[in-house]
């Protein structure tokens, strides 16, 4: 039995469904990412476990009790905002202190609670201040201190970097990801996130499962690696990492119990794994689509016989590699990420392999993996 | 000169501010500096030409306020006066105390029933809900003089004639739809996450508008309800219609009494006039940060 999970969740909005009979589960302790492009229901479906929005169907189910239709401030939860929504009128302090106040916690034991949950976020210096006279960064903290500062049951955050700029938000990540491991060491379990986002590298980095949603459905529930190695469809595939991965339509055929791969005029032996793609298809020749991420299309001499030529269109140096832009005769533009010193020239003429090893092939009808 | 560079032509614009910034305070002030001067003044004095600008030692008097408060009608003044005055019998100080009252009272019940009302007008959807809005706010083009007669029957029936509390129910009536107006308004402009993050800590939904709403939704607050005291501290037809003795008859009654008779003296208007201004601008004084905020609508979020 899982410690949160939500059971076929449907949000009708006028004109359009937001959440598509969503099912997640989820365990105590986890740091679970809703990873998605902007509109794709994440927000509500977090904003329905919270309750701060009522699904219009589908059950809600927490620590073994269905909290469907209970009100917000009844179900233990912490919320972190989008824009924070610190109480302007409030000092810092007392905005740490407002649950506990409302649950009406004696004085001493707010103010240890206080000072211990501010120090846990290093703003023990700003107590006194007013939310109008904290930077960005600081405002953060604040938010996430008024979190801390309870025991609940589970931590929402809907995009709590989104307004931090890029330097900041990478520092905060490390510590939500140093946050979650200290509060389940101190008291096991005690941490149990549901994160909210659209970035991707956020979702890589601090969950310990990644929950890809696409029009109000969990396209692919796994644990980030999984996600970035074994995408479940295209979406996936197209959605995580960065660079994108290279998506080529093109046909796979057997021929003397070898698969090959056409695209455009070239092909490209497909080992093992083609084979394997084949057989799930079950069909002489399939219309598939060949994914492969830039770190594994390698660059080299024609002179190999597996090479497909592709011109060299724009370098980019990214300092610890080179994204490299390639284009062949045919005009199929693909992408490869190669370390600094390979010596390379726009407008030169290269072979390019692909590392059979990690190729994927999805279904064109489908989108599905056909290896999964 | 000021035209061929820009911080000439910024120079240029401040001078055009500040000119016509002066000529509208003039606009605005000069009748409010005239019945001050002429309260201060003899009612003979009042008749000068070319007029006198500052009361001097001769002119100068304090009958006229005296008068608002004991009704002792000046010495000097001319025998119909007198005569017309005191038989009058109408204080003006007492009237003001009632229409301070009710005015008071009249904003108190807005804001207890506006802000909640405006806040469920703001956020949430229900059956009916923009109908019902639109007629709430569409009681705002019934001209006074239209619901008068009903007004006074209802009155009468039940025994309201000439109370302060019929003028408060009245008054509270005509008033909340248009405080309902401003505050949903305001409210729509409100980040929802200030009172969702209040209901994460554990408020229920009255004690997030108590304590998270309310605060933040001050400057909205106090410029609806100074509009609502405004709106019943001047209101003259059920005043003038509803009310007979000083026991209900607010200001506007009395001071439009003080100028409808055979002649008038001037210098007790004026004198009347002064001292009836005196609270709302009192009031404008104390909350003038929010009054602005409120009117550009400047959120009080960070």
């Amino acid at each position: 039995m899982s410690y949160l999970s939500l059971e076929k969740i449907t949000k009708n909005f006028p004109g359009c469904v937001a959440v598509d009979e969503l099912d997640l589960d989820i365990d105590q302790g986890e740091f679970i990412v809703l990873l998605g492009p902007s509109g794709c229901g994440k927000t509500t479906t977090l904003r329905i476990v919270a309750g701060l929005e009522i699904q219009s169907s589908g059950r809600v189910i927490l620590d073994g009790k269905d909290v469907s239709d209970t009100l917000p401030e009844k179900r233990d939860m912490a919320m972190v905002f989008q824009n924070l929504a610190l109480y302007p009128h409030m000092r810092v302090y007392e905005n740490i202190a407002f649950y506990l106040r409302n649950m009406r916690t004696p004085k001493d034991e707010i103010e240890v609670r206080v000072r211990k949950a501010a120090r846990l976020v290093e703003i023990e210096d700003l107590l006194e201040r007013r939310p109008n006279q904290l930077s960005g960064g600081q405002k953060q903290r604040v938010a996430l201190a008024r979190a801390l500062v309870r025991s609940p049951k589970v931590f929402l955050l809907d995009e709590p970097l989104a307004a931090l700029d890029a330097k900041l938000r990478a520092g905060m990540r490390s510590e939500f990801k140093l946050l979650h491991r200290s509060l389940n060491e101190l008291d096991r379990n005690m941490g149990t996130f549901v994160y909210v986002t659209h970035d991707q590298i956020e979702a890589m980095t601090l969950g310990t499962r990644v929950a890809v949603i696409y029009k109000g459905k969990v396209v692919q529930f796994s644990p980030p690696k999984e996600l970035y190695n074994k995408p479940n469809n295209l979406f996936v595939a197209a959605f995580v990492g960065s660079p994108e991965m290279n998506l080529i339509p093109g046909t796979l055929t057997m021929n003397q119990g070898s698969a090959i791969f056409e695209l455009h005029g070239l092909t490209f032996k497909t080992g093992i794994k083609g084979v394997e793609a084949f057989k799930h298809l079950g069909q002489e020749t399939s219309e598939v689509v060949l994914g492969v991420r830039p770190e594994s299309v390698f660059l080299g001499s024609l002179t190999n016989p597996d090479a497909m030529p592709f011109e060299i269109i724009t370098i980019e140096p990214f300092g610890q590699s080179n994204f490299v832009r390639l284009r062949s005769e045919n005009d199929l533009d693909i992408t490869s990420l190669v370390g600094p010193d390979l010596q390379l020239k726009e407008g030169e003429i290269v072979g390019v392999i692909f590392n059979p090893e990690f190729v994927h092939y999805f279904n064109k009808q489908t989108g599905e993996n056909c290896l999964l | 000169m000021f035209t061929n560079t820009i911080s000439g032509r910024l120079a240029l614009r401040k001078l055009v501010i500040f000119i016509s910034s002066v000529l509208v305070l003039f606009y605005v002030l000069s009748p409010i500096y005239w019945i001050i001067v002429s309260s201060f003044q003899k009612e003979a004095a009042l008749n000068f030409r070319p007029p006198l600008f500052f009361p001097n030692t001769e002119t100068f008097t304090l009958d006229h306020y005296s008068f608002l408060f004991t009704g002792v009608v000046p010495a000097d003044s001319t025998v119909m006066l007198q005569a017309q005055y005191t038989m009058s019998g109408t204080l003006v100080y007492p009237s003001i105390i009632n229409s301070l009252i009710i005015a008071l009272a009249v904003t108190v019940i807005n804001i207890l029933v506006g802000f909640p009302a405006g806040h469920v007008f703001s956020r949430y959807r229900f059956l009916g809900d923009q109908k019902l809005f639109a007629v709430l706010v569409s009681t705002r083009l019934l001209p006074s003089i239209s619901i008068i007669v009903p007004m006074f029957i209802l009155m009468q029936k039940y025994k309201l004639i000439d109370t302060k509390i019929g003028l408060i129910g009245i008054y509270s009536a005509i008033t909340i739809p248009f405080t309902i107006w401003i505050l949903s308004s305001y409210f729509k402009n409100l980040p929802v996450e200030y009172e969702e993050a209040a209901r994460m800590d554990g408020c229920s939904y009255l004690n997030s508008l108590v304590k998270v709403v309310f605060p933040i939704a001050r400057p909205g607050i106090v410029a609806a309800g100074i509009f609502a005291f405004m709106t019943a501290y001047g209101e003259f037809i059920f005043a003038t219609v509803l009310t007979r003795t000083l026991a209900s008859k607010t200001q506007t009654a009395v001071l439009a009494n003080l100028a409808s008779g055979i002649t008038v003296s001037r210098g007790m208007i004026s004198a009347a006039s002064v001292l009836a201004i005196i609270p709302p601008v009192l009031l404008a004084i104390i909350f003038r940060k929010q009054i602005i905020d409120g009117l550009s609508s400047k959120l009080g979020a960070s």
